[in-house]
């Protein structure tokens, strides 16, 4: 009987912190000692081994009553939860976007192109979510919570006004950050379809263009963190919007008036300037594009403000 | 989906929670070991399970609301806990904010609709 005793104290000790484990256990067998004797008086009889085990078990499961001793008694609290479930959906967003933008690439390429150097998706958002947890868990833990709720009305976005969602920022920001790896050749898309011998590479006048092409990339990263960072500071974004897309269009008229785009080759390769037709058309579509985007984002700047806060 | 039983055992449990730190400090302005503070309790009213009472104990030893001795009793050693000087003072102060409180909330439940 009391070999019961003695392993459901061991069991409980082994959870304990050290330095409190010899004290902590001696109080729970004085506790429960003193239960059983008083059971024992009440009923006129010793316990039998049933009735031991009953006791046992209604004093608990050893590892919950070690638990309750621990001065970490959850992970993040409700101070640090709501930054880390904003956290989780900002970066589900990020992970999806980047993924969406592989799988639209490998469907308009009939499977051809694939992020091979990307982690798994599944590895990715366990990576990305451990990482928050973690840091949340840290703020929690040696942090001040209470400094991380800190705010300033006057920072909020405008309650009105045509400006982008969070959920396109982050849609935007997953989209640059695989561009990025991409050109800076961190990932790496198949290029060649060995079955019908085509091999497709770029031209000369990308690798002319390439460091324009990296600054407006990160240009628009930084924009769209500052965007997500401070959406309050609606004229400074639109600003930057500005100048971004007139970077871009400007980069854009720069490549267009190159002779080719793309180096095709193999036995199976279809006629070049049906490539070069369709890639010098896309990018007049760019440029026409990224030109709208700055004149619509110039036209909202100049709106008085109360026209913006009521008319959006 | 929770059930009424169920919403309110955590209503419940969450209206206790505050409470029994008060009903604690109380009881030990006289020395107690653990099993006699909880029997103490118990016949005022206030039930508190083993597993909830001692690390409540140490947590208030080590916030200085608490001292405690080991001394045998009954053929036994026992650890018998009291409030200290410290803990006799924000007893005090926990009893005004819940003589307040009590006051406030009684006042708007007498109230009529």
């Amino acid at each position: 009987m009391n070999e019961m005793i003695e392993r459901y104290l061991a069991a409980v000790g082994r959870e304990l912190p050290a330095p409190e484990r010899a004290d902590i256990v001696a109080e729970l067998r004085d506790e429960f000692l003193t239960q059983v004797e008083s059971r024992e008086a009440d009923l006129g009889r010793p316990l039998d081994v049933a009735e031991m085990e009953a006791e046992l078990l209604a004093f608990g499961n050893p590892l919950v009553v070690a638990g309750r001793y621990r001065k970490v008694q959850y992970l993040i609290g409700p101070q640090v939860f709501p930054f880390w479930w904003s956290a989780v959906k900002a970066t589900l967003v990020v992970i999806a976007a980047i993924y969406a933008v592989l799988i639209i690439l490998g469907l308009i390429s009939g499977g051809h192109v694939s992020g091979a150097d990307l982690p798994s998706p599944v590895v990715l958002v366990g990576v990305a979510f451990g990482a928050i947890t973690l840091a949340c868990a840290l703020v929690e833990r040696f942090g001040n919570p209470a400094r991380l709720a800190r705010w300033r009305p006057e920072r909020l976005p405008p309650a009105h006004g045509k400006h982008a969602s969070r959920f396109e920022l982050l849609t935007e920001l997953g989209m640059g950050i695989v561009f990025l790896l991409w050109w800076t050749g961190v990932i790496h898309f198949r290029n060649s379809v060995p079955a019908i011998g085509l091999r497709i590479e770029l031209a000369q006048v990308w690798t002319e263009w390439f460091w324009w092409i990296l600054g407006y990339a990160i240009v628009e990263i930084g924009s769209n963190l500052a965007a997500l960072a401070r959406p309050d500071r609606v004229s400074v974004i639109r600003v930057i919007v500005i100048w971004r897309s007139l970077l871009g269009a400007g980069i854009l008229i720069g490549v267009i008036q190159a002779d080719q785009f793309l180096i095709v080759s193999g036995p199976a390769a279809p006629p070049e300037h049906m490539f070069e037709t369709w890639i010098r058309g896309g990018i007049g579509v760019a440029i026409a594009l990224f030109l709208a985007r700055a004149a619509t984002e110039a036209w909202r700047l100049r709106q008085p403000p109360s026209a913006m806060r009521v008319a959006g | 989906m929770p059930n009424d039983a169920d919403v309110f055992e955590t209503l419940r449990q969450e209206l206790r929670r505050g409470s029994l730190i008060l009903a604690v400090l109380g009881q030990l302005r006289a020395e107690h070991y653990g099993y006699t503070l909880r029997k103490a309790l118990s016949h005022a009213g206030v039930e508190i399970e083993e597993g909830a009472l001692y690390p409540m104990l140490r947590r208030l030893e080590a916030q200085g609301l608490l001292t405690s001795e080991w001394r045998e009793e009954e053929r036994r050693n026992k650890r018998f806990y009291r409030l200290s000087t410290d803990g006799d003072a924000v007893l005090g102060r926990l009893v005004a904010e819940w003589t307040g409180l009590h006051a406030s909330v009684e006042a708007i439940l007498g109230k009529q609709p």
